[in-house]
């Protein structure tokens, strides 16, 4: 009767593939700072990096269905090594989380509303993310469609209402702080965006059809670079050279709606897309770090453990919103790109010791025959 | 267990928003008076004082009436704080229409005025801005348009301008000011407020620069009280009547209320000072170069018969020739005939065409006498070194540094094609 | 209890002893009727049965007369009487004491004969009871308008008139250990989802209680999720609505002696269907179930939206509207926060009171809601004129979806205080939770979402919008698993003639 809480349909599971990489969005502007308008260009880095990464994954998943990151990590490096490098993972994971979750915070108190202390925000962020965390698997997923859909429909009003303030000059002219900038930014968004990627291989292998999961991944990547293409190119057509004084450009950018005397300040618009993303970006972090500290399949631990890392996740963002300049500080910044590359490198670590241990395995067979 | 730990949840949930909502930032409606309209101005000691106007609603149904408070401080924020000294509500900046900077305060940099609101959440980047060719103060103090609400207003009449306006001004928003300044080489140019005083009843002529509007401001300046100058009367009667002498009711200060109007543009320097000003057809002539012109009228001599011509279209095309340095403008335009001293019956094209030269060498003049001014004032207020900066990045690197002087490098080339069409249903 | 102590009690040919063992089994009552007479033979007999629950005219008529009249000079034998003797349609035999009892307490009437050791237990029902009218809930314009009654006999057979099949079941199943109800369980049993069928039956036999006296006692008993506020078995009182619920794989639960009937499982956007929305042009259903929609959104979050605004983000607001709240809340004494509480608690006391009044009087306790309300409050400066407006756009939008008014009611009242005291982040908060928790619900082992969030593209085409006809031509997914409803149909039937004439 009670269906399996850990599978998931295919188009859940590229939902979930979007909602990690959606939650990039705001952190994109902080490090676009040094080229200005030309933050746009560095999509096409990013894009083709994000295709690259999607061929390694669809290798991976192609090639070990149905193991889990865990699995794969145990593969690579062995039963210990394997459990070394998942509490990395784990440590590296709730980093990002904590900063996601505080340019979140800092969102609403940028929104006039900065009496009201800090560590309310994150009792109530907690409290609702270890709520939705704890539901399961199968629930996350299903919010995710929903999420993604909520987002995908705001970020098209957004578009369609700012439309008069697009200025396509304010992008001209092309390269202006010359191709090398706009490469280390785009590297900078790879690395950002894709950050937390390697934790969909905590899910996508328990697709209903494990078959699907390459194809899944690729969608989800293509949601999110649609995403992120629009909202990339209408925030530096809206804000030209200013983009660099944003830190939260979508929200500000609602601020200019202005259609006759109907449609002003819409910026709740604006706040739906990037708090829905962020949230929902909260939910799947939260739940892989409970999955990765081995908490699998039994839903007493999980909650458990699912308790725990939300009550450190909360005294990491109020320790951090201490230490922070704000939003905008670049230092956690350049701490969450280091992350960042440290996890993408773990995960290419992994994928090549696996394909070496399959080339030596292939090897073997063939000298059998 | 499980019941218990939801229902826990829940109650949590629902006490949580008590102990901890503390509603910091919450404000009440009726604890909260709108701000309209903002004037900036330095005094004699350097001091900013902010000339705020705000709505006072007390009754439904009623339109209320504006009241002005004036505060001085060391900045602007400094200032507005002070004003909360002789409020009894909390300031709301949120429906901000316009901000206006006195003369004096324009002449030492505008920016420092604009960033504060420009980045606070609350207003909106969309307000207007404006420089008092005078006191901004006198100005809010004053009667504009036929609204209560100077500053409201003040938004409407530049705003009007775009779609069916004189033509000679453009409104320019905050974040238009800051997406400006940041554009290289261009200089920015603000739309000029002038007080006409309703006594003075003079025409146009007197172009009343500041004349009238500095008695004004001396007689206020004495303290940061306030003076409600309600428009009892309906504000039908809009074209400055002779007998609103007695407009300021209820205030003690005995003070003529004049009209404000839209004078002109502005100019300012790189660094965001007052430059100059420009008046009537050089306005025009910024606004043609700009591509920004709507609806202008241009009047033309024609055998001792003026002919007044409204435009319908305008599209202006530079071409640039770096080797030889030379600017070719292009300019089409369509233009219908709207008034004439005596009727001309025009029956053939070839009055027209007559018409239609005479046309063009009025628009080809008045294109290059602004380009001799911008270059006479070193200031690129025609923008054209943005196409530049544009769309020949390359070229722009070479002369970045020196944009405005190296204008007077390239020869002007202009070109106007007018399309003449008689109608008889305009206007 | 008394009943299953004497259940091996068989009967006597004594039939003073069964007369006996009646006394002892039922308490004395006042309408328990155990009358003695002779056949037209001289034989004792006995007539036993519930005064008020039986025909007496039919009694009469079928029963007594043919009795006293059949003279002759033998005994009787029990099968003589039941074939020959008696003109009642449904008649059992029966030697069980227990079951005798029980069924005259349904209302059947019990015939013991001298030296039989069998009894005749024969259906001359007839109590008082409603006729079929037009129910309060549901109604239409266009659609039928008969409506269930208290009498589970009658709704079955209701059910029956709209369902000619053989696969139609209707199952008996009894609950309540006083009470001893009838339930009946109506499916069709080729498209019914069998997992569903177990689980409801696994359920209603879990039930142990004195007594159901009406559906809503069994909903809250077999229930996935009591504490939630959205309801996930559905409730409807005609009888077009039932069968269109169990065409789709649902199962209806009648329960004798309630009008309401229950349906399993239902979904989320069942909340959102009309009846009518089948009976009438598609586009214009559409239109409705859009309205609908955003009246279930207006009706959750306006209120919390309001203050949340209003208290911190007045930015929003245009400064015309924003300019006459001002003036209409300068003179009132409460926060908005407060008014808007208090007002909505105000309203639904109104609205109990009314619901809860004879007619008559309830129009006069709405006459004097609206005045005080509408009137006094704002025209003496308590309550500003907006924050009525809002109550009233939230009351009016949470009646076009009365399934979900229990749930909007409480929820809307939580949400007021989180958009009073965090603000729009409070409000978000509070939506995301919300979906969340509806992503979680599962009413009997289907998703409570089910098209939209286990998303399914026929499903999809009967949620916010309603597809033609034709269109609708799979049964929703999760609830049955034999999908197709329809044949291959063209409905553009004028098209299809002119192509033939072409052709």
């Amino acid at each position: 009767m009670a269906k399996n809480k850990y599978v998931i349909e295919s188009y859940q599971g590229s939902s979930m593939v979007a909602s990690v990489c959606f939650a990039a969005l705001v952190s994109l502007f902080l490090v676009g700072y040094d080229i200005k308008h030309d933050v746009w260009l560095s999509l096409t880095p990013m894009i083709l990096g994000g295709t690259v990464l999607a061929f390694i994954f669809s290798w991976v998943l192609k090639n070990f269905k149905g193991e889990d990151l865990l699995q794969l990590n145990d593969k690579a490096f062995g039963k210990i090594g394997g459990k070394i490098v998942n509490w990395i993972l784990l440590f590296l994971f709730l980093g990002i989380s904590v900063f996601e979750i505080l340019t979140a915070i800092y969102m609403f108190s940028s929104l006039d509303m900065w009496s009201t202390p800090i560590i309310v925000y994150i009792i109530f962020v907690m409290i609702a993310v270890f709520y939705c965390a704890s539901l399961g698997l199968e629930v996350i997923a299903r919010m995710s469609t929903i999420f993604v859909l909520i987002i995908i429909l705001a970020v098209i009003f957004d578009t369609l209402v700012l439309l008069p303030s697009f200025h396509l000059d304010r992008i001209l002219p092309i390269a202006e702080y010359g191709w090398k900038g706009v490469g280390i930014t785009g590297g900078k968004f790879f690395i950002l965006q894709y950050a937390m990627l390697p934790a969909v291989l905590l899910f996508l292998p328990n697709l209903r059809n494990r078959a699907d999961a390459p194809r899944a991944l690729r969608i989800g990547l293509m949601i999110a670079g649609f995403y992120f293409t629009i909202a990339v190119l209408r925030d530096s057509m809206i804000f030209g050279d200013l983009v660099q004084n944003e830190v939260f450009p979508t929200l500000q950018a609602m601020r200019r709606v202005q259609l006759g005397t109907d449609l002003s300040r819409v910026e709740l618009g604006g706040l739906l897309a990037v708090l829905a993303n962020k949230f929902i970006f909260s939910c799947i972090g939260l739940y892989s770090i409970s999955m990765l500290c081995g908490c699998y399949h039994d839903s007493k631990k999980q909650k458990k453990s699912l308790a725990f890392f939300a009550v450190i996740i909360a005294v990491g963002v109020y320790t951090l919103s201490h230490f922070a300049a704000g939003a905008n500080d670049q230092m956690v910044v350049k701490y969450v790109l280091i992350a960042g590359m440290l996890i993408l490198a773990i995960f290419l670590l992994t994928v090549i010791l696996l394909a070496l241990r399959r080339g030596l395995q292939k090897n073997k067979q063939n000298n059998i025959f | 267990m499980k019941k218990v730990r939801i229902i826990t949840l829940i109650i949590l949930l629902l006490i949580l928003p008590f102990i901890f909502g503390g509603c910091w930032d919450k404000v009440e409606l009726s604890n909260m008076v709108i701000v309209v309209g903002l004037g900036v101005d330095l005094d004699a000691n350097q001091q900013v004082k902010v000339t705020l106007e705000c709505s006072n609603i007390t009754q439904m149904g009623s339109s209320g009436e504006n009241v002005i408070f004036t505060a001085t401080g060391d900045t602007m924020y400094d200032a507005i704080r002070n004003v909360s000294l002789e409020v009894n509500k909390k300031l709301f900046w949120g429906h901000l229409q316009s901000l206006v900077i006195g003369r004096k305060a324009a002449e030492q940099g505008v920016e420092q005025f604009l960033t504060l609101a420009y980045y606070t959440q609350e207003t909106s980047p969309l307000i207007n801005v404006f420089i008092a060719e005078g006191n901004a103060e006198d100005v809010f103090r004053s009667k504009a348009g036929v609204g209560i609400y100077v500053g409201k207003s003040l938004a409407e009449i530049v705003n009007n301008e775009k779609s069916y306006g004189s033509g000679k001004v453009y409104p320019i928003t905050l974040e238009e000011i800051m997406h400006e300044s940041v554009t290289e080489g261009v200089a920015i140019s603000i739309p000029t407020l002038a007080v006409e005083q309703a006594s003075g009843g003079s025409g146009g002529g007197g172009s009343s620069s500041g004349g009238g509007s500095s008695s004004g401001g001396e007689s206020s300046s004495g303290g940061g009280s306030s003076s409600g100058s309600g428009s009892s009367s309906g504000g039908g009667s809009g074209s400055s009547g002779g007998s609103s002498s007695g407009g300021g009711v209820s205030s003690t200060q005995t003070q003529q209320q004049g009209q404000v109007k839209v004078s002109g543009m502005a100019v300012l320097k790189k660094d965001m000072s007052l430059d100059f000003m420009i008046k009537d057809k050089e306005c025009l002539a910024v606004l043609c170069w700009r591509n920004l012109a709507n609806s202008f009228s241009v009047v033309v001599k024609k055998d001792n018969n003026m002919i007044n011509l409204e435009n319908a279209r305008w599209k202006l095309k530079k071409k640039w020739d770096f080797k030889d340095k030379v600017l070719n403008v292009t300019v089409s335009t369509h233009m219908y005939v709207v008034e004439m001293d005596k009727y001309i019956h025009f029956s053939n094209r070839k009055d027209l065409d007559d018409l239609e030269k005479k046309t063009e060498e009025e628009l080809e003049k008045m294109l290059k006498d602004a380009w001799e001014k911008s270059i006479k004032e070193k200031s690129d207020y025609l923008f054209i070194g943005e196409e530049l900066h544009n769309y020949h990045n390359l070229e722009w690197k070479k002369f970045e540094k020196k944009w405005p002087e190296k204008m007077q490098d390239f020869k002007l080339n202009v070109n106007v094609k007018c399309d003449i069409k008689v109608t008889r249903e305009a206007v | 209890m008394t009943v299953q102590k004497i259940k091996k009690g068989r009967l006597s040919p004594d039939i003073d002893e069964n007369i006996l063992q009646i006394k002892e089994t039922l308490a004395e009552g006042l309408d328990v009727v155990v009358r003695r007479f002779k056949l037209g033979n001289g034989q004792l007999a006995v007539a036993f049965y519930i005064d008020g629950l039986v025909n007496k005219e039919v009694m009469g008529l079928d029963f007594f007369a043919p009795l006293s009249a059949a003279d002759r000079d033998g005994r009787w034998s029990i099968e003589e009487i039941k074939d020959r003797l008696l003109n009642v349609g449904d008649i059992k035999c029966t030697d069980d004491f227990a079951l005798i009892v029980d069924l005259v307490l349904q209302g059947l009437t019990a015939l013991f004969v001298e030296g039989e050791t069998y009894a005749l237990v024969m259906e001359m029902i007839k109590w008082q009871q409603r006729s079929i009218d037009e129910p309060n809930t549901d109604n239409v314009i266009r659609g039928p308008r008969e409506g269930f009654v208290e009498t589970l006999r009658i709704n079955v057979s209701m059910m029956r008139r709209k369902i000619h099949h053989k696969d139609f079941v209707a199952e008996t199943m009894r609950v309540g250990r006083y009470s001893n109800t009838d339930i009946c369980l109506v499916y069709i049993s080729s498209i019914v989802n069998n997992d569903v069928l177990a689980e409801l039956k696994r359920r209603l036999k879990k039930i142990d209680i004195d007594a159901i006296l009406d559906s809503g006692g069994v909903e809250q008993l077999i229930e996935d999720k009591p504490y939630s506020f959205f309801p996930t078995i559905g409730i409807t009182e005609k009888p077009d609505i039932t069968a269109a619920k169990i065409l789709e794989g649902r199962v209806a639960l009648i329960v004798d002696g309630s009008p309401i009937v229950l349906t399993v499982p239902m979904l989320f956007v069942e909340g959102l269907q009309s009846p009518e929305d089948y009976y009438s042009r598609f586009y214009f259903a559409s239109f409705m179930r859009i309205l609908r929609v955003i009246a279930l959104f207006l009706s959750l979050f306006f209120p919390a939206i309001y203050i949340a605004v209003v208290g911190y983000h007045q930015q929003m607001i245009p400064i015309s509207l924003l300019q006459t709240m001002l003036a209409s809340e300068a003179t009132t004494p409460f926060s908005t926060g407060l008014s808007v509480l208090l007002i909505s608690i105000i309203y639904e006391l109104l609205r109990e009171s009314s619901v809860r009044l004879p007619k008559a009087v309830g129009q006069a306790v709405s006459i004097v809601g609206a005045i005080v309300l509408g009137q006094a409050a704002v025209s003496a400066g308590l309550i500003s004129a907006p924050v009525l407006i809002v109550l009233a756009v939230t009351v009016t939008s949470s009646f076009c979806t009365v399934a979900f008014t229990d749930a909007t009611t409480i929820l809307r009242l939580i949400f007021i205080i989180f958009g009073w005291t965090l603000g729009l982040f409070g409000v978000l908060m509070g939506m995301f939770i919300l979906v969340a928790y509806l992503c979680s619900v599962r009413t009997f082992g289907v998703s409570y979402l089910s098209p939209i969030s286990p998303f399914n593209r026929q499903g999809i085409k009967d949620t916010a919008l309603r597809f033609p006809l034709w269109e609708l031509s799979r049964r929703p997914y999760d609830l049955s698993l034999n999908r197709r409803r329809m044949g291959n149909m063209q409905p553009p039937f004028g098209q299809e003639e002119t192509t033939d004439e072409k052709s």
